[in-house]
């Protein structure tokens, strides 16, 4: 799906769950669509929206948790495939596995809130913590090089990036591979 | 600006105007020979948003229901009601309340009874126009139709004009109303008149196409096939009905040398479908629905009016839908115009040209 239409899909769930009446939900995006959305690369095609839990507020401090996909989100996200004729898994929870190791300090006070109706709010990772993610998963996956690449990140983003990844079990030759390869370009 | 809804419905009412003009009602249209003909079908359509769209037709279905009503059979409008939503049914209601209190006698007292607990269980009178378009209406509540507004249905009173006439047997496509006088009240008239004019069939299917229960059917071609001109071949789900020396049949039920057997078509499909697409294309053209909205809800009307319309009989049979990419698009209420275009002209075709 192209990014123009991620936001087309976006407000079409969003409407689905006002239309509905449907409690609303708060999605935490940190995958190749936060980096889109944000205009951090310049790539604008992805194969589906990955969320990789919910946002849940707690005496006025945001919480993320695991998502727990219920009845009218499952049928919204159905709608909204038949609807523009795309695949019912558009919205994927893939990324999920995520939250287990644990998230970056501070992270959700750094997300970037966008609203699609009343029911629906996105919470989009933002550029310092996409720098993690992306460092960490391209440890193990050649493709997200090449969006760090285009995020140009500072030498201080990669050190607490790195950092931050060692410290959630990889081996400081694994990050210095990746970031010399970023160097490089 | 409600324009598609409107010649939508225009359309399906060029087609009810030509259904009365062939049952006797004093319209100017032009009568067909060559589809049969369903009065209940006609009167329920004529209660529904199609009607209420035109206030002429509606008052002489009235007036035609004057001198015609014994022609309605209660147990088939009730059947038919099923089709349709409860505003159809509360207008039938109305029509059937102002009949009798004309002609003073009972008139669709069974519909009336379990109406009139419907509508009081919704909490009563609604006061809305009977007529959504071109109506004058006199608020004045010495003006209004006493019979009409026991229904919550504003309109100013009738002015019967007693013009209607009889449906003319000798028409082929009155067909329906010729077999019942042979056969009384019974299915019989209606499932001959499909198994003559249309093609054989299961129980299941007789009885979508004829407007009866399936257990009704199946009691009345059991009974026609003891020594009667039903045969059934197959078993099970796999039974299929045919009528034994059709062509003799035919010959005797058929109106003259060159004067072919009228088609049979499921006139309620076709009309609940046009009714159906009016409201749905009036909802969108409200302009308040998001994309994602309008967008299903072409589609949903799509899978509920495709598959009826193909089924209504042989006219509509091979018309095709309206592509679901273009109903996904921004000119998606005109690709299910244009179906509805196709619909109305491949039934006019069935009518044969009107002069």
């Amino acid at each position: 799906m192209e990014k123009e239409q991620i936001e087309v899909y976006l407000r079409a769930l969003g409407d689905i769950l006002e239309s509905e009446g449907a409690e609303p939900i708060q999605l935490f995006i940190c995958g190749s669509v936060a980096l889109m959305m944000q205009d951090l690369i310049a790539r604008n095609r992805t194969r589906d929206v990955d969320c990789a839990g919910f946002v849940v507020s707690v005496k006025n401090s945001r919480k993320i948790e695991r998502p727990v996909i219920e009845r009218p989100l499952r049928d919204a996200i159905g709608r909204v495939a038949r609807a523009y004729s795309i695949s019912e898994h558009w919205l994927s929870f893939q990324s999920r596995m995520l939250l287990e190791n644990g998230l970056p300090e501070g992270l959700e006070d750094r997300l970037e809130e966008r609203h699609y109706g009343s029911r629906l709010t996105v919470l989009i990772a933002s550029r310092l913590d996409m720098v993690f993610f992306k460092v960490k998963a391209a440890i193990t996956r050649e493709k997200d090089i090449q969006d760090l690449i285009e995020m140009q990140p500072t030498e201080e983003e990669l050190e607490w990036a790195g950092g931050l990844c060692i410290e959630q079990g990889a081996t400081w030759e694994q990050v210095e591979d990746v970031t010399e390869r970023i160097r490089r370009g | 600006m409600a324009e598609v809804s409107e010649a939508i419905a225009r359309k399906a009412l060029d087609l009810l105007w030509r259904q009365w003009a062939t049952l006797g009602a004093y319209v100017t249209a032009t009568p067909t020979r060559t589809v049969v003909m369903d009065p209940e079908a006609a009167l329920v359509a004529t209660c529904s948003i199609l009607g209420r769209k035109d206030p002429r037709l509606f008052d002489e279905v009235l007036d035609w229901l004057l001198i015609n009503r014994l022609l309605i059979r209660p147990d088939r409008v009730r059947g038919l009601l099923n089709n349709w939503d409860e505003e159809t049914a509360r207008v039938l209601a109305a029509v059937a309340d102002f009949t009798a209190e004309a002609t003073g006698k009972e008139f669709l007292e069974g519909i009336l009874e379990d109406e009139r607990t419907r509508y009081e269980a919704r909490g009563g009178s609604t006061n809305e126009n009977l007529f959504a378009v071109g109506a004058k209406v006199n608020q004045s509540a010495g003006n209004a139709e006493p019979a009409f507004l026991r229904w919550g249905l504003k309109r100013s009173k009738v002015r019967l004009r007693e013009h209607s006439g009889t449906p003319d047997l000798e028409n082929p496509a009155n067909m329906l109303l010729l077999m019942r006088v042979r056969y009384g009240k019974s299915a019989r008239a209606e499932i001959l008149t499909y198994m003559l004019t249309g093609e054989p069939g299961s129980s299941y299917q007789i009885a979508e196409m004829t407007g009866y229960n399936q257990s009704t059917v199946v009691r009345h071609l059991k009974q026609m096939s003891k020594g009667g001109p039903v045969a059934a071949t197959g078993t099970g789900k796999g039974k299929r009905y045919t009528l034994e020396e059709s062509d003799l049949l035919r010959a005797d039920w058929s109106h003259g040398p060159g004067e072919k057997m009228p088609v049979f078509t499921n006139w309620t499909f076709v009309m609940q479908s046009f009714a159906d697409a009016a409201k749905t294309c009036l909802n969108i053209e409200g302009g308040t629905l998001p994309e994602v909205l309008r967008v299903e809800a072409l589609l949903d009307l799509s899978d509920r009016v495709v598959p009826r319309i193909k089924n209504a009989g042989k006219p509509t049979r091979t018309i095709r839908g309206p592509r679901s990419e273009r109903l996904r698009g921004p000119q998606g209420i005109e690709e299910m115009e244009a179906y509805f275009s196709r619909v109305a002209s491949a039934v006019n075709v069935a009518l044969g040209q009107a002069s």
